[in-house]
Parts: structure tokens; C-alpha cells; sequence
């Protein structure tokens, strides 16, 4: 098989695991070696981090309503 | 909560002090999360109020030097599970194993992986993205919530969701290849 027909199943897991901050430094390295050769699973790591953080900066945060935290302490003495 | 082992004895001064100091910092991000689980900001400030009297009716059970945010989440999720979600028109549970015949397949993954561009998910407007990650299943929008807004890591999710790891992390892997698909739509529809 060529590298870029090869079962990347392992790696997908992998991909998540180095984005979201779970994985070894080995599983990194491993990780990394691998995306130097693999086109696929190089657009999925991209991919798949620019979307974490489309969704931390494009989100809109709301607001907490006035007086929620006031009204929430003032039940705990009731 | 009831049966922790671990239970703590605050004073009265104690409680006080854990709830102002521990607790209520957590206000915003579990607004936030209320109003993503309920997409409605008077449910959303019921589950908040609600969160916080439960939090403070069973602070014993809330060890010091823990994590009060994952702590806050686990009670928020539950709330919403056994009081709101029931109230809600969305169905009650996703049939995971249909979901995972497809999602896991090489064919969704190829599709997915070669079709969605980088490009246009940075030219993709705030509105867009939170569309489509309003419509997916509640399970699903909760494990990209807590991971990717909130921050937390997976052993953190495993105790807020009551699952397993290997659980956070299939269902995180399903959950963001659905967000893709959404995505894609979106893409298509708008022309990029």
C-alpha cells in the first residue's frame, strides 16, 4: 500500500487526541511523523483545528441577564 | 450526590464563602451552556437558578480543591435532563447505532475530509457555525460545547456526562464529523 492509500484509521483517532490536548508527547511525535506523509490525514488535522477555533472565536457569548447572580444569592439565605 | 462517601462539613460562614468564591465565578459559562442546551434565555436563567440552589443545598458534597466547574456542569446537565429535556419537542435520545454505521464508515470519513476546505471554514460568519452546531442532537452539540468552548479535557467530560471515556471521545469523533457534514451544507448552500 502507498502512504496515501494507507488504513489511517489509528490516525484519525490520533488527530483528535493531539487537538483537543489528550495525547502523549510519543502519540504526538507518532502523530506528526505520519502527517508528513499523508495528505489526508494532514486536511483532516488542519481542518479539524481550524473548526475548534472557528467555533472558541466566532461564537457569540451571551450575556448573563442583570440581576440573575443577585437574585440567585439573595434565595440562599430565604 | 447523596451517596459521595466523601462528604464535606462546611459551617454556615463556609458555605457562604465556597458559593461566593468557588461557585458564582462560573456564572457566564453556565449561562452559556444553559442557553445552548435550551436555546431559550428564560429556560436558560431557570436552569442557571436552579444549578446554583442545588449547588448550594448539596454543597457537602462538593470536595474543596476540586474542579467546581465540571462539578457545576455535571448538576446543570442533569437538571436539564430530568427537568427540561423532558418539556422539550427534541427527541430524547439519538440512535447512536445508526449514527455510528455511517460516521465511522471510510465513505462518510473520505467525503468529509476531501470536500471541506479550510478556506471557507475561515470565511465562515459566526452565524453559520453556531447554526450548525445548534442543529445537531443535543448529545452530540453538549461533547463539542464542553470540549472546544469550555475547555474541558475528556476525564472532565467523562464525570459531567456520566460515560465512559472511550464514550467522550467516540462521540466527540461523530459529533465533529456531523458539525463537517453541516458545515459542507452550509458551504454549498451559500456558494463557497
Amino acid at each position: 500500500m502507498s502512504a496515501g492509500m494507507a488504513d489511517c484509521s489509528e490516525y484519525r483517532d490520533l488527530v483528535q487526541l493531539v487537538i483537543d490536548g489528550e495525547a502523549s508527547s510519543q502519540e504526538e511525535t507518532y502523530l506528526r511523523r505520519h502527517l508528513k506523509m499523508c495528505l489526508k490525514c494532514l486536511d483532516r488535522y488542519n481542518i479539524d483545528s481550524e473548526i475548534k477555533q472557528m467555533l472558541k472565536l466566532k461564537l457569540a457569548k451571551m450575556e448573563v441577564p442583570a440581576g440573575l447572580a443577585e437574585t440567585i444569592r439573595s434565595k440562599l439565605v430565604q | 450526590m447523596e451517596d459521595d462517601p466523601l462528604k464535606e462539613d462546611y459551617s454556615e460562614k463556609d458555605k457562604l464563602h465556597v458559593f461566593d468564591n468557588e461557585f458564582m465565578p462560573h456564572i457566564d459559562s453556565m449561562y452559556n451552556f444553559a442557553y445552548r442546551l435550551t436555546y431559550d434565555e428564560d429556560d436558560a436563567k431557570d436552569l442557571v437558578q436552579d444549578t446554583f440552589l442545588k449547588s448550594y443545598r448539596f454543597i457537602n458534597s462538593f470536595q474543596k480543591g476540586t474542579n467546581a466547574k465540571a462539578w457545576l456542569f455535571r448538576i446543570l446537565k442533569n437538571s436539564f435532563i430530568n427537568d427540561f429535556r423532558k418539556k422539550s419537542k427534541e427527541p430524547s435520545k439519538v440512535d447512536y447505532q445508526e449514527v455510528e454505521g455511517y460516521y465511522n464508515s471510510d465513505k462518510a470519513n473520505k467525503s468529509i475530509t476531501t470536500d471541506l476546505r479550510i478556506d471557507t471554514v475561515k470565511d465562515m460568519m459566526g452565524d453559520e457555525i453556531s447554526n450548525a452546531l445548534n442543529s445537531l442532537a443535543v448529545d452530540f452539540r453538549t461533547v463539542i460545547i464542553l470540549c472546544d468552548l469550555e475547555g474541558f479535557t475528556y476525564e472532565e467530560m467523562a464525570k459531567i456526562l456520566d460515560i465512559p471515556i472511550g464514550t467522550v471521545r467516540s462521540r466527540l469523533h461523530r459529533a465533529r464529523n456531523l458539525l463537517k457534514e453541516k458545515l459542507h451544507s452550509y458551504a454549498q448552500s451559500m456558494g463557497y
